[in-house]
């Protein structure tokens, strides 16, 4: 069920982001051939930001009367998100209910193509199934939220078999805005007369109205059709099927109201050398074959490297297999006792995540810039998923634990910031929020911002964490200075690393510096060096 | 017919192709331009000269060295691309802010940056690093 299901998405995914990108490619046309070529960039849409998202759709959607205004209403509660063959993006959905009668279930699907936040409603019908459960004749739909319509298809013994188009005299693109949009007599949303709708009961969502939009089955023809669902990725290998086009053929015979003349730029401008041809997985550019890692891979569920070899897609986003020694046990003690903040920094990056990092430990770290070796470094480069964190084994090794721990939650906060900074989530608060901060600096703007927001976090974190794995050493200190002198040397380990930078935060702080200069002259040679296993 | 799914099948071709905006090519500048060459990882880097040495920079990061190719496309020089992207704090465009230079190309999201220097053309990429 879930493979037939999946194979449903897939292809939906497939044609509907297709369609959902049509409008604002029209005018680019004229010159594809002169330009250099590129993957799509297809990115998984968080779920706070399809929940974003949506809310977005439905704050904007005009308060008409007297139409039969589409009502989407979701259950968060199934938010969640699905592996592509395709992509190592994941398909963001959620199942929604709609003001339609029919024997049909409804998901909102999302999808980030080429930096744009995507979405569709996703209808299936289940007509038959096979007896061990697999989906065996169905339809789906793709429409707007609104409910316009985009497109449609049916299979039959898993194959697909049928399109379903507007009606020529249904439907044209240029009156896209007219309230019949909102019902498809043809099975689609209609099957039973619905009296139930957004508006003042002015129905058209019904079996039959005079306005509504019609659907017309279309053939689809059968030499393209997956043999088995393990074909999969030839049907969608595009470059395989491109010896067999036609271009005397036109596609005004089967449109039947879809812009022809659309289409026709998409047939003409698309210039395919049928000698060229990439093997499996290559993308032919300027000439060259070069890895397409969006090329879908031979087996379901894998997706393909940077190298262009398939395999399952990495689900643990930090990545820490190049750290060694001390830094590697630190780490692992920052991962495993860090409090919620430590978590939920970290969480950011695990799972499905916008950007991912990779931490690894290295003999010196040399700052460029400052032309000064360096206990640790954030960086990324254009083009990365990966933030890496450097760790200098050098510096690293003679540092007291708990500055040790201080360093690599350093990094890991430029790399919350670096996240916060460039994400595509621009509208969630703390992203807001953090700006705020951020932009009230000119110079070491990292830096001061960490000052501003997370040094207290950064102080809670290491006051847990030494009494998660250095008990005996917290007590010692707590009973023979006092809670407050240890509480001050948490605070004092935090600021290592960023006051050397004269910080605002810092500077403000006005003769507080000595105290918190002072508390570290107390304690840091006393501190314990190796990590404690 | 079968036109009609192969033209399905292409349009993800044909959005493929759309990119516009693929390689810049940037004037390499000596005036604020620094080469070096990292003592650890022996990387050769490009950084822009920078009046206050921060702990967070932007650097080009040498990949490939090319002598033989022919571009037509355009050459942009680096000091109009640091005012576009208003990442000089002062007026005398002597304190660089980093970040906003950074923000600045990665909005812009080119695939390929090439410095151009006389006849050659070094395949850069870019980096921001931090302490």
């Amino acid at each position: 069920m879930k493979k037939m299901k999946n194979y449903l998405k897939f292809v939906t995914l497939f044609i509907g982001t297709s369609i959902l990108l049509w409008n604002c490619q029209k005018e680019e046309v004229s010159d594809i051939t002169q330009q250099n070529t590129n993957s799509i960039k297809i990115k998984t849409v968080s779920l706070e930001a399809a929940k974003n998202q949506f809310q977005t759709f439905q704050n904007n959607q005009p308060k008409a009367k007297g139409t039969n205004i589409l009502v989407v209403t979701p259950n968060w509660n199934t938010l969640n998100q699905e592996p592509l063959f395709y992509t190592n993006a994941m398909l963001t959905k959620v199942d929604v209910t709609i003001n339609r009668e029919g024997n049909f279930t409804t998901e909102v699907l999302f999808i980030e193509v080429n930096g744009e936040m995507k979405n569709v409603i996703y209808t299936l019908y289940i007509d038959s199934m096979t007896s061990n459960g697999n989906l065996k004749n169905a339809r789906v739909y793709l429409t707007e939220l609104n409910g316009d319509y985009i497109d449609g298809y049916g299979f039959e013994n898993g194959l697909i078999t049928t399109r379903f188009l507007p009606k020529k005299d249904s439907y044209s693109t240029s009156s896209k805005n007219s309230a019949a949009k909102y019902a498809y007599p043809t099975s689609f949303w209609g099957e039973s007369s619905s009296t139930e709708t957004g508006g003042d009961g002015d129905s058209n969502g019904g079996g039959s109205c005079d306005d509504c939009i019609e659907l017309e089955e279309v053939t689809v023809n059968s030499y393209l059709k997956p043999k088995t669902f393990s074909d999969v990725d030839d049907f969608f290998n595009p470059i395989n099927e491109f010896t067999d086009i036609n271009d005397n053929e036109t596609y005004s015979d089967v449109t039947n109201g879809i812009s022809v003349s659309t289409i026709k730029e998409v047939t003409t401008a698309v210039v395919i050398d049928p000698v060229a041809k990439c093997k499996s997985g290559f993308i032919l550019i300027n000439g060259d074959c070069v890895v397409d890692t969006e090329s879908p891979c031979d087996k379901p569920g894998y997706v393909r490297d940077e190298n262009g070899i398939c395999g399952p897609p990495k689900t643990d986003k930090i990545i820490d297999s190049l750290l060694i020694g001390k830094a590697k046990c630190l780490n692992d003690k920052l991962v495993e006792n860090g409090n919620t903040f430590v978590k939920d920094l970290l969480a950011k990056f695990n799972g499905i995540s916008e950007f991912d990092i990779n931490i690894s430990s290295k003999d010196k770290i040399y700052s460029e810039e400052r032309q000064v070796y360096a206990n640790g470094q954030t960086s990324h480069k254009f083009g990365d998923k990966f933030i890496n964190i450097s760790i200098s084994t050098d510096k690293i090794s003679n540092m007291p634990v708990l500055a040790g721990i201080r360093t690599i939650l350093h990094e890991y906060i430029h790399a919350d910031i670096y996240r916060k900074l460039n994400t595509k989530d621009i509208n969630s608060s703390e992203v807001k929020d953090f700006k705020v901060t951020y932009q009230l600096y000119e110079n070491e703007k990292h830096h001061n911002s960490m000052a501003d927001l997370y040094i207290n976090s950064m102080a809670n974190a290491l006051k847990n964490i030494h009494s998660a794995i250095l008990l005996n050493e917290a007590n010692f200190i707590s009973t023979n200075y006092g809670n407050q002198s240890l509480d001050d040397l948490y605070e004092a380990l935090a600021w290592q690393g960023l006051k050397e930078h004269k910080l605002k935060a810092w500077l403000d702080k006005g003769s507080d510096t000595t105290r918190i200069n002072n508390i570290l002259l107390i304690h840091y040679n006393g501190l314990t060096i190796n990590c404690p296993q | 017919m079968k036109n009609l799914i192969i033209i399905l099948l292409i349009i993800p071709l044909f959005l493929i192709a759309q990119k516009k905006k693929d390689t810049l090519f940037i004037k390499y500048d000596s005036n604020l331009l620094i080469r070096g060459q990292n003592p650890i990882t022996k990387e050769i880097y490009y950084l822009i000269k920078d009046s206050k040495n921060e702990s967070g920079y932007i650097s080009f990061r040498e990949k490939n060295i090319y002598t033989n190719l022919i571009i037509s496309s355009k050459k942009h020089c680096l000091k109009d691309i640091i005012l576009k992207a208003r990442a000089y704090n002062d007026k005398e465009q002597t304190d660089l802010s980093d970040d906003k230079l950074f923000d600045y190309f990665y909005r812009d999201d080119f695939d390929v940056y090439f410095l151009v220097k006389d006849d050659k053309y070094i395949e850069v990429g870019i980096m921001y690093a931090i302490e």
